[in-house]
């Protein structure tokens, strides 16, 4: 399995534990030439952009620490494209990360 | 989704009103202030984040915007933690209707939501007038210093939630009571005594009147004759501070942050002894954001420089504007700072680098050109600022066993007073824009009218002016000086045995000295 292959695996683990908690999907992989959001769902008033990290196991730090500065100006950017090609301006913004630590997940709100 | 509440911020000791107004929009969330904030204000937005969702309130996702109004002064300090959070609270709903916007808010918020103490709670107590406000929000160990200040209802809050709910008529806050006259009073305790200072006589009849016509004393001594403890008892014979001079006096402190928790009024003649090694900054006051310096913290009181000599000449020159003008100026690019500062001046120094030149018993190890490069560190300007200086001699054996306690500070009190009362009575008269309470703010002209000598003393003087090679400014000094000798004495006129007094001030006067 490569790169490519795993983290398109994680997405899927995502997408599914997202819908199920009743988010609905609207975007996946969306590429701008900003940058690229994993997931982007919708749920009531709000609009959630997932990034979606994994890690196999604990011994390289946590999925939440390899975000950097220019990774969430990357996704920030994607975001307002995403949001002004649609027009949507009125719902409510979060930032979210799905974490997957081997087998283990979560869903982290809020998290920039 | 638009709130607005009020604070306030402080320019030297004044405060003025500072509106805070907080708008949310939708979009990508983000926090910014406007309003010329500096460092600790936009850090402000860190401790209001943390500290609304650890007190339990949801934080808005919403494109929020903080704008201090008016944009163009300079906000420093983290006070504006509160209304900041109040405002995003309140345009979020979480503070329902509109009464946030009859208080005014300040305070410092930790993460836990809590409340930190603020400097310059008393300056921003006098905003608080009656017609504008319901009440004056800020943190506990704030509360009773402000109110002092202000007839306004002072509510002191313990943390963030507190505030909220009062805010929302849900909980109800006690005013904090303070009984003004009982603190007043209470505040204007001494712990040191004039009786405590054995022999000295000389040295504490010199210090009698220069309470008395506010004269600035340097005396000259070896080491351990009681200088620095007569100088410490000065405030204790100087009128007792009116209500307004305190209060002024306080606002110093509190812009300073140094009123202690249980301290809310400085009601006694500080005294401020500085180091010699105090930095221009330090002792002038200024600073990135400009703070007072030793001069302003001796407001109505007593600023004490002990070694004289030793201190470094900027500082030493950088005296001589509030000494004359009994406030300093701070110069910014942007703006100017006043801080007031008229203080009694005492200073002291040995007669030379050892210490012993002119003792009666030990022997002075100093070579002459020491002992001259030692006075020249004084200079002439500033010896001029003097108008007594005293020699405070080693104490004999007998004089330092002695039992009987000398004159009580308050004995001595009276006298000033009086002395004080006549000086008020005089000078009520002069109009104009310099007002003048003391003898020792005469100038040429109110010399000449009020300090009248009779041949007899006039002889007196031009023999001293000749044996001592006095200059004219030293002149005017000895008139000075020796009118408030004789409003001592509760003389109208001034007569030649008060003259004569007031020369032996000038002992070491700089052709004296040398």
């Amino acid at each position: 399995m490569n790169k490519g292959e795993k983290g398109k695996k994680g997405e899927e683990i995502a997408k599914r534990f997202l819908e199920g908690q009743g988010y609905k999907v609207i975007e996946q992989n969306y590429r701008t030439r900003f940058g690229e959001i994993d997931l982007i769902c919708e749920k009531g008033n709000s609009i959630i952009f997932v990034e979606v990290r994994q890690k196999s196991g604990r011994q390289f730090g946590e999925p939440v620490e390899s975000i950097d500065k220019r990774k969430i100006g990357k996704i920030k950017r994607t975001a307002e494209h995403f949001l002004s090609e649609r027009g949507i301006y009125e719902k409510e913004i979060r930032f979210d990360l799905f974490s997957i630590i081997g087998k283990k997940f979560e869903l982290i709100p809020n998290v920039f | 989704m638009f709130s607005k509440i009020f604070s306030a911020s402080i320019l030297g000791i004044d405060a003025y009103r500072v509106e805070v107004e907080t708008d949310l929009a939708m979009g990508l969330p983000s926090f910014t202030i406007v309003g010329l904030p500096d460092t600790a204000v936009k850090e402000s937005q860190h401790r209001v984040t943390t500290a609304i969702r650890n007190a339990g309130f949801p934080f808005p996702l919403r494109k929020i915007t903080v704008n201090l109004a008016p944009a163009d002064i300079k906000k420093e300090g983290a006070s504006f933690d509160l209304p900041i959070a109040c405002g995003i609270l309140s345009a979020f709903n979480i503070i329902r209707g509109t009464a946030s916007g009859n208080f005014l808010l300040s305070g410092e918020l930790a993460l836990d939501g809590r409340l930190r103490p603020i400097r310059g709670a008393v300056c921003l107590a006098t905003l608080c007038r009656k017609n504008e406000f319901q009440g004056f929000i800020l943190p506990r160990d704030n509360a009773p210093e402000a109110a002092l200040a202000t007839n306004v209802p002072v509510f002191p809050a313990e943390n963030l939630s507190q505030v909220v709910r009062f805010l929302n008529g849900e909980e109800r806050i006690e005013p904090i009571k303070v009984d003004m006259e009982k603190v007043f009073k209470e505040a204007q305790e001494y712990y040191v005594d004039f009786s405590d200072v054995k022999g000295q006589e000389h040295a504490k009849r010199a210090l009698e009147i220069a309470a008395a016509g506010g004269h600035n004393v340097l005396m000259l001594g070896p080491p351990g004759t009681g200088k620095t403890m007569l100088a410490r008892r000065v405030p204790t014979i100087l009128p007792p501070m009116e209500w307004e001079e305190a209060l002024e006096t306080t606002k110093i402190y509190s812009v300073y942050g140094a009123l202690e928790p249980g301290q809310p009024i400085i009601a006694i003649r500080p005294f401020r002894s500085p180091h010699h090694t105090s930095s221009e900054a330090g002792t002038i006051g200024g600073g990135v954001f400009p703070k007072p310096g030793e001069v302003s913290l001796a407001h109505n009181g007593v600023l004490f420089l002990d070694e004289l000599p030793e201190f470094h000449r900027d500082v030493l020159e950088s005296l001589r504007q509030p000494l004359e003008d009994g406030f300093v100026v701070i110069g910014r690019a942007k703006m100017s700072i006043t801080y007031p500062a008229r203080f009694l001046l005492l200073a002291s120094m040995n007669p030379c680098p050892c210490g012993y030149f002119s003792d009666p018993l030990r022997e002075c190890t100093c070579s002459p050109y020491q002992i001259s490069r030692y006075r020249k560190k004084i200079s002439g300007p500033l010896l001029d600022r003097f108008d007594i200086h005293i020699q405070v001699p080693s104490l004999r054996f007998e004089e330092i066993t002695k039992k009987e306690l000398g004159e009580s500070s308050n004995v001595i009190r009276q006298r000033v007073i009086k002395a004080r009362m006549i000086q008020t009575e005089r000078f009520k008269e002069i109009k104009g824009k310099r007002r003048i309470f003391a003898n020792s703010q005469m100038e040429t002209k109110e010399i000449r009218r009020f300090c009248q000598i009779s041949r007899e003393s006039e002889n007196l003087l031009k023999n001293a002016i000749e044996k001592f090679g006095f200059s004219a400014r030293a002149y005017d000094r000895i008139l000075k000086v020796a009118r408030t000798i004789a409003d001592l004495a509760g003389s109208e006129g001034i007569e030649p045995v008060q003259i004569a007094e007031a020369i032996q001030y000038r002992s070491f006067d700089r052709s004296a000295w040398q």
